[in-house]
């Protein structure tokens, strides 16, 4: 047998480098303790601006190099053009912030409550900082803060105890002092409007033998901080939401089964009605024109949760629909529900509006501000957690994709080489290549799945999987539809007991199975780069802006932000020249990452920051809608096959395909165009519309 | 970031066995260079509880193979398309063979694991078994395979000349 002690001898001793110094790993540490890329950004720009004002220390230059931008058109000014608005951006961690279970947006700032931390982190919308930390425990253990409420001058939490009892807690935004305000009971929920606040919880009442809890709301004033008599409601149960509104003060009463609805007039403490929401309630929001519920409906089996819709003004129920996560959040955005998860219902009708899987688990704590969606990011084991920052345009956007596309509830799209299908939103995707008898191809596993594949591995395949394998094209066999798509068989399409591998003309083999194998074949159609490169109509380029990079052109659409990588770029160094930072936007797909987001992006030229990985290299699959063009010699893979393009276009274009744009992650078209200083790249997100992308092509010029 | 004392000693004493190991793992200097980094650097912003840890280093060990468990399946359709060119996307260490490296990098992403932290990070088959979250008589299954395969890519005489060489990467 072989000694491994002596064969691997030379790897032990084998030339790899120097340790990275401590120095850059407590820099690398310090930089995510301030709090990601942003936050990394402005310590860099507040380190340049005590460097102009002392005149020494740091100098902080642009780099050298010159741009690798030219706008041909007048109307394309990259030298003003503002950096994007963050899409999807992390904008804060939140150290001691375990747990967050509410936030808002008061005085242009959000305010998040930790509720395991016990505090409320405001961050800074505008600077994207963590401002305070602060305290709300009322000096005794317990309190449940669970509820935030904003008034004039002044953010609330419900609730917090104190040494005398329970009581809410009010932050002043001008000086984030906190008063405690006792309250006759334990508050669970709260609501404001005006001058008025409203606290919701559970007491003890009668004497004797005759002792009963019964849920109780009560007014307090919040000029006076004075609080009015607790109103029984004779119900005996928690309320867990309260909302004032024009019509009243809605309470809603948790139950393990159907949770009743009170309507409360707030003049009179009288219950005015009850509308009972079959499952047990967690959220509750409301406006003047109409009243939303979330429910827990996982002990009801079927999915886990509920949103109804209740019309305030016949105060009866509209409408109820399921969802596959509890609601414990519930944003209304112009004609969406957004609810934890996320999940997009319609607001009118409650019908369900898919949004991409890569929004999924977000959103435990949500709240809006018109212009962004601020969701709550899970905790990671050791307990920090965070907030994002969504823009409501991307959401909405993601949404009308996802329709257009018409990805079922619950499904992801996937678009692999000359393919698009569907599989569950639960998939983890893409997990592996084949490991069978040496012939590449791609296999898709389910989440939680812990094997790769058969031959050499004693773990079988997992019940759900889908298997796609680059071969030769097999003339002959049956014809079958693979979805939208002709194939050919080989098996017998009648076997119960196995499934068939359909074969495409160009080679690729695909087989599928598990429980939603039959689903997910039905899916299958030509990918966005596959129907780009058919016939097909160009979109129109009026209001196209003109971008230009190597001495190419190409025409971008006008909705597309343009983002100058090199013009990005930011050196930071001591007075002797040694770089110490830099700074700026890192090419699209670095680190493992995704190529283009959700939304078009126009990137030009090739970037000199490399981005510290995140803390995970495996990010999710995106609907990959954008352009970049830069120098072919920057393209960090290698390419397998040209082919003219011979569509429409005044240049001559190769369509090249490498590793890179066949990989389900960065579902990619790549166009070659020679330019007068060596050849450009000209690379097209595959989930861009395909008359889009034949528009680009088709604008594609070398002047001169 | 703030008290870190204790950290820089342990981790000059321990990089170099961690590095190397990784980059075995890895199968290639930079991926094996990248995780270790990373996996020293979180080990630095948690230092208050991996000093006073049974195994700081075997937590390490046990943080680089996830992050390169989570790269590898990115990356290793990138691998087997540019091998198929003809073209290698890492370079092996200088200093080894090309051969041995090939060998090594071809094994099973565990049985690679197992043999790089046992032969190569030095440590015993029960900190492996800790390190990858399996019991250690797999590690001994995993040691004893990779032994077997090695030995019928690297020795003129295949021990069993059926046993065909098949990696999961």
């Amino acid at each position: 047998m072989i000694d491994l002690d002596d064969l691997l001898a030379p790897l032990a001793d084998a030339d790899l480098g120097d340790p990275l110094p401590v120095d850059q790993i407590r820099s690398r540490a310090e930089s995510r303790a301030a709090g990601g890329r942003r936050r990394r950004l402005a310590i860099v720009g507040a380190t340049a601006a005590f460097a102009l004002v002392i005149g020494a220390a740091l100098v902080v230059a642009e780099r050298g190099r010159p741009t690798g931008v030219d706008a041909v058109d007048s109307a394309t000014t990259l030298a003003t053009e503002p950096e994007p608005a963050p899409v999807d951006d992390l904008v804060a961690d939140l150290p001691v912030g375990r747990f967050p279970y509410d936030m808002l947006v008061e005085g242009g700032d959000l305010w998040v409550l930790n509720n395991t931390s016990r505090d409320v982190t405001r961050i800074s919308i505008a600077e994207h900082r963590v401002v305070s930390t602060i305290a709300v425990q009322g000096g005794a253990p317990g309190g449940n803060a669970n509820r935030l409420v904003a008034t004039a001058g002044a953010v609330w939490v419900a609730g917090v105890s104190t040494p005398d009892g329970p009581g809410i807690a009010r932050i002043d935004t001008a000086t984030d002092v906190v008063t405690v305000v006792p309250t006759a009971f334990e508050p669970i929920a709260i609501s404001a409007r005006g001058g008025e606040l409203w606290v919701g919880g559970q007491r003890t009442v009668g004497s004797g033998g005759d002792e009963r809890l019964d849920a109780t709301v009560q007014r307090i004033d919040v000029g006076n901080l004075e609080a009015d008599e607790p109103i029984g409601l004779a119900v005996g149960r928690v309320p867990v939401d309260v909302a004032l509104t024009d019509d009243g003060l809605w309470v809603l009463v948790q139950a393990t089964g159907p949770s009743p609805l009170l309507r409360v007039d707030p003049a009179t403490g009288e219950v005015t009605d009850r509308i009972d929401v079959d499952a047990a309630a967690v959220r509750l929001v409301a406006t003047d024109d109409e009243v939303v519920v979330g429910a827990d409906t996982s002990q009801l089996g079927g999915r886990t949760g509920a949103v109804t819709l209740v019309d305030p003004a016949t105060r009866t129920v509209v409408a109820t629909a399921p969802l596959d996560a509890r609601p414990e959040a519930i944003v209304l955005v112009d004609d969406l529900i957004v609810t934890s998860g996320l999940r997009a219902l319609d607001r009118r009708t409650l019908a369900e509006r898919p949004l991409p899987a890569r929004y999924s688990g977000l959103g435990f704590a949500m709240t809006g501000d018109g212009t962004s969606l601020w969701a709550s990011v899970p905790g990671s084991p050791d307990g920090s957690a965070a907030v994002r920052r969504l823009s409501i345009d991307d959401v909405r956007a993601a949404v009308a994709e996802e329709a257009e596309l018409g990805v079922p509830a619950g499904w992801q799209l996937i678009d692999y080489g000359e393919l698009r299908f569907a599989v569950p939103a639960t998939w983890e995707v893409p997990v592996t290549e084949s490991c069978a008898s040496g012939a590449p191809g791609v296999v898709l596993l389910p989440t939680r799945s812990t094997s790769t594949c058969s031959a050499v591995n004693p773990i079988p395949l997992p019940e759900s999987v889908v298997w796609i394998v680059e071969s030769d094209p097999q003339p002959g066999g049956v014809p079958a539809e693979l979805g939208t798509l002709d194939a050919t068989t080989f098996g017998s399409l009648a076997c119960t007991t196995c499934r068939p591998t359909y074969h495409l003309p160009s080679g690729l083999q695909i087989s599928v199975t598990g429980p939603e194998a039959d689903a997910v074949l039905a899916s299958f159609t030509r990918s966005g780069v596959d129907q780009a490169l058919a016939d097909g109509p160009l979109a129109d380029r009026s209001g196209w802006r003109t971008v230009a990079f190597g001495g190419v052109s190409v025409e971008v659409p006008p909705g597309w932000p343009v983002v100058d990588l090199p013009g990005s770029d930011t050196i930071t160094t001591t007075p002797d020249g040694t770089v110490t930072g830099m700074s700026g936007r890192t090419d699209p797909g670095g680190c493992g990452g995704d190529r283009f987001g959700e939304t078009g992006y126009a990137y030009v030229g090739s970037s000199q920051v490399v981005s510290s990985c995140p803390a995970t290299f495996v990010l999710p699959v995106h609907p990959g809608v954008g352009l970049w063009i830069r120098s072919f010699p920057d393209v960090g893979h290698a390419m397998v096959e040209a082919r003219p393009y011979d569509g429409p276009s005044e240049v001559d274009l190769e369509v090249v395909s490498g590793p890179l744009n066949r990989s389900v992650r960065e579902p990619v078209l790549d166009v070659a165009v020679d330019g007068p200083d060596g050849p450009v790249l000209v690379t097209i997100g595959a989930r861009s519309d395909p008359a889009t992308i034949r528009a680009i092509l088709a604008s594609i010029r070398v002047p001169g | 970031v703030e008290d870190r004392s204790g950290f820089e000693a342990w981790y000059r004493a321990n990089h170099r066995r961690v590095l190397v190991a990784l980059v075995a793992v890895a199968g290639g200097v930079e991926l094996g260079r990248e995780a270790t980094d990373e996996a020293f650097t979180r080990a630095f912003e948690r230092w208050d509880r991996v000093q006073v840890m049974g195994a700081p280093t075997g937590w390490v060990y046990t943080v680089g193979l996830n992050l390169l468990r989570r790269g590898h399946e990115r990356r290793a359709l990138e691998r087997r398309c540019l091998q198929r060119l003809g073209t290698r996307d890492d370079a092996p260490p200088a200093t080894l063979a090309v051969e041995v490296w090939d060998a090594v990098c071809s094994l099973p992403r565990r049985e690679r694991e197992a043999t790089a932290l046992r032969y190569l990070g030095g440590l015993t088959d029960q900190q492996v078994a800790d390190a990858m979250g399996v019991a250690p008589g797999t590690v001994a299954r995993l040691l004893h395979d990779a032994r077997t395969r090695l030995a019928d890519l690297l020795d003129p005489a295949p021990l069993d000349a059926t046993h065909e060489l098949e990696a999961d990467r």
